[in-house]
């Protein structure tokens, strides 16, 4: 069977992917999936190199299912990945497999380490001090000595 | 370089972050164990000791020193810094005849790493209220030795460290050492004291529930090990189930099999047990890491949720989404009262600025407001009201992803400036300004979001950003800071593709990550990214909208302003009137100068206007060349209207513009010819 691949876009590490795809069933109808569904993304060599399990991104549309895939480390190496989207429908009536595919680029230029979400300024005799959290969930101070 | 000095906690929750003395910073999240640095360490450690959880056991060691009697013991943890954990479970009673000593076995050992002593105490004959640091344990004990022979004499016990747990009211002191809560993420200081309050609710992604199982997964969200078991699981149209523990990250355990249906893809929310959720705890004076389950009280319930908490002047306040409460207490908080001070509230902990220490500025769901502290709630922000309404202004904040939004003051610029999300962001990326002294409003536009900034408070004051990639920015250094403008930041393009850009000079590598403008020519406006740089050559994030050539001018780190003025009346005139728009700047060096655009009556479009510069080239702008020495600009439009005739009326005026290396200076704008 055949789908249509849809363009995310170009992101870089640090960055969030952001998967949509309304379920629906036999009918047409929109519908939550029978069982869980799977992501599954190749490097641009082929290799599978992520899996998890889609979930719901707005609890008040029906079968509106997804994951906001943040870009670590996982992914090392920068060109164009694939993206594979995989659930279940209508289990009951001898179930029909929906699918999505998406592409995307992976650019150089950042770390995985995300955005600064938390900061503080501290004077302290000896050196000022910034210390911040990002969204790996890091802490970290940057440190400006007093001479 | 950034040194990391702590991973693997919750990525995506903002921490408050607290100075407490003058070595130590807490932290907090609402999820993590609260942390604490003292600024030297490479590693930030966990505030508070886990107490021992076993009781030791006390026995007649035969003949000794001591004093008939009944005798207790306890055993706690100490850490570096001397903050202890609570005593573990007291030890059965132990009557004991005259001459003798104890033997103690069954010491609770512990692995630790924070903790660096083990402390046995015991009461004296004859009260059980104040106990003594009878033997101290370091090193390998601490992990291996579970016996000590205590033969220490009342009157030698007399003259170590007093523990008292039972203070002169006889109110248990066992639980003063408690370690800090870890489901509140907000904390402020006052009075000697550390406070902390808000909820942080788990409710991203789904729940899989299965009628009969305790075993409920999560999707979507992830569940931290250490989250404390005092939570619930709510599942709409259902009664709120106990969390038993936590499996996986994905995985939890009720305490009763769940009674409802069965459900693949069901909404919910993890939250603390309703008495917990709206209560405001403190520290012990002495400990700031002790905080006894006591140290607690429950603020009244007004419909809202508690986003925050902030000292100001004698009070603390409890900060609600839509009401202010006044907390005032003496000396112990246990004593004080809560009360309504005023009915406006607050979106989060990190909305809120003071200005010297008397006024409150905060952002809510009906706008910015000045609070006083008393009950008046003064509203600031009727000039940008637009941008708080469901409206049609582009400029309209998405209040879906409140999360991230902050406040930071900039005491030199008199500015503050709440970064909030607009459009489809789920981000910030825009900034609300207020100039207070000055009572005027702007909107900045960040390139990339803001989610957190911070007030420097060393030698000039600083305001910092935070950016990605663990780097840091200053609001008012150079646009780009370290660079000249000889260094190939600007000029024109040689050549353009989809995703590249070719110059004459070869850029810097310190661009990467800058943004990037077009400044004049062929698509003048866009803007991008740069994500590498080689030699002449720019690789930029997002395609081009337009296809760069080479009439089109660059700029890298431009800061692009726009001004807006006010509607005028031209004054009716059946005979060709003067009408002229000038206005004053600081002289420039840089070439790319400014436009200006009229409009009329109520009109999006701007008026045609045949610039005296490029007679044949009719524009919809008049462009400014802002290096003229005398810093001085002239439009004339003369026109005239025959009276109860059509013809424009109303008269706005609007100018925008590029700053480049040089600050942009507009003095004054002034329009002859209207009132």
């Amino acid at each position: 069977m055949l789908v249509e691949t849809q363009w995310l876009g170009r992101f870089q590490l640090g960055d969030n992917l952001p998967l949509r795809m309304i379920a629906t069933d036999s009918n047409g109808e929109i519908a939550w999936p029978t069982e869980r569904g799977t992501i599954r993304i190749y490097n641009p060599a082929g290799t599978l190199l992520y899996s998890d399990i889609p979930y719901v991104i707005d609890p008040t549309r029906i079968g509106m299912l997804g994951a906001n895939i943040r870009l670590d480390g996982t992914f090392s190496t920068y060109g164009l990945y694939t993206v594979w989207l995989q659930m279940e429908m209508d289990a009951s009536a001898g179930g029909r497999v929906a699918d999505a595919v998406w592409t995307f680029e992976l650019l150089p230029g950042e770390t995985d380490d995300g955005f600064i979400h938390s900061m503080y300024y501290w004077s302290r005799p000896e050196a000022a001090y910034v210390i911040g959290a990002n969204d790996k969930g890091y802490v970290f101070q940057g440190r400006n000595p007093i001479v | 370089m950034a040194q990391i000095i702590k991973g693997g906690l919750m990525p995506y929750l903002p921490y408050s972050i607290l100075r407490v003395a003058y070595n130590k910073l807490l932290m907090a999240n609402g999820i993590d164990l609260m942390l604490k640095w003292d600024g030297q360490s490479s590693n930030i450690l966990g505030a508070g000791v886990t107490a021992p959880t076993t009781a030791s056991t006390l026995a007649d060691g035969g003949a000794g020193s001591l004093i008939a009697g009944t005798y207790y013991g306890y055993v706690r943890f100490v850490d570096a810094e001397g903050n202890p954990s609570n005593p573990s479970p007291v030890s059965a009673g132990l009557a004991l005849g005259a001459s003798k000593q104890i033997s103690w076995t069954n010491i609770p050992v512990t692995s630790d790493s924070q903790v660096v002593k083990k402390q046995l105490l015991r009461n004296t004959a004859g009260q059980a209220g104040t106990f003594y640091v009878v033997h101290e344990m370091t090193g390998a004990a601490l992990s291996g030795t579970t016996t000590y022979t205590d033969n220490v004499t009342d009157a030698t016990l007399f003259t170590k460290e007093a523990v008292v747990l039972t203070d002169s009211e006889g109110v248990s002191q066992v639980t003063r050492w408690t370690m800090p809560p870890r489901h509140k993420a907000v904390l402020a200081q006052h009075l000697g004291r550390v406070f902390a309050a808000v909820e942080i609710e788990l409710s991203k992604g789904h729940a899989e529930v299965t009628n009969g199982s305790t075993v409920v997964n999560i999707w979507g969200q992830p569940i931290p090990w250490t989250m404390a078991a005092s939570r619930q699981l709510y599942v709409p149209g259902y009664p709120a189930a106990d969390i038993a523990a936590v499996s996986t990250f994905t995985q939890i355990f009720l305490s009763n099999p769940w009674g409802g249906t069965t459900n693949k893809f069901t909404n919910y929310a993890i939250r603390s047990v309703p008495a917990y959720q709206r209560t405001v705890h403190w520290s012990d004076t002495e400990f700031l890491e002790g905080w006894s389950p006591l140290n607690a009280v429950s603020v009244p319930e007004t419909g809202g949720e508690i986003t925050g908490l902030a000292s100001m002047g004698s009070y603390l306040y409890v900060i609600e989404d839509r009401a202010i409460h006044r907390f005032s207490f003496q000396s112990d908080p246990a004593s004080g009262t809560l009360y309504i001070a005023t009915y406006r509230g607050c979106v989060n902990n990190r909305c809120w600025v003071v200005l010297d220490e008397s006024i409150m500025l905060l952002l809510d769901r009906k706008g910015i407001y000045a609070f006083d502290g008393g009950s008046s709630a003064e509203p600031i922000s009727q000039a940008i009201q637009e941008v708080f309404r469901d409206s049609e202004s582009p400029y309209r904040i998405n209040w879906n992803h409140t999360t991230y939004w902050h406040a930071v003051h900039y005491h030199d610029q008199e500015t503050v400036r709440w970064f909030v999300t607009m459009g489809g962001g789920k981000r910030p990326r825009h900034a609300l300004c207020y100039h207070y002294r000055l009572k005027r409003w702007w909107i900045e536009e960040y390139a990339i979001p803001i989610m957190s900034g911070c007030a420097a408070t060393r030698g000039l004051p600083q305001v910092f950003l935070g950016g990605r990639s663990n780097v840091v920015w200053g609001i008012s250094f150079d646009s780009i800071d370290g660079l000249d403008a000889g260094d190939g930041v600007s000029g024109s393009v040689v050549a353009a593709g989809k995703y590249d850009l070719t110059a004459a000079l070869d850029f810097p590598s310190e661009v990467q990550s800058c943004p990037i403008y077009i400044v004049d020519g062929t698509g003048k406006g866009g803007w991008n990214i740069i994500t590498a740089v080689s030699g002449k050559t720019l690789t930029v994030k997002y395609p081009w909208r337009m296809r760069l050539d080479t009439t089109s001018r660059f700029s890298v780190g431009a800061i692009p302003w726009q001004w807006e003025g006010g509607r005028y009346r031209w004054v009716d005139s059946e005979q060709n009137a003067r009408r002229e728009i000038h206005f004053f700047h600081e002289p420039l060096s840089d070439e790319v100068g400014a436009e200006v655009a009229v409009r009329s009556d109520f009109s999006d479009q701007a008026e045609i206007i045949y610039d005296s510069e490029f007679p044949a080239e009719p524009k919809e702008f008049f462009h400014a060349d802002l290096r003229k020495t005398e810093g001085y600009q002239l439009l004339r439009i003369d026109d005239s209207r025959a009276q109860r005739t059509d013809g424009p009326r109303i008269v706005q005026v609007g100018i925008k513009g590029f700053r480049t290396r040089e600050h942009v200076r507009i003095y004054a704008v002034e329009i002859d010819g209207a009132v």
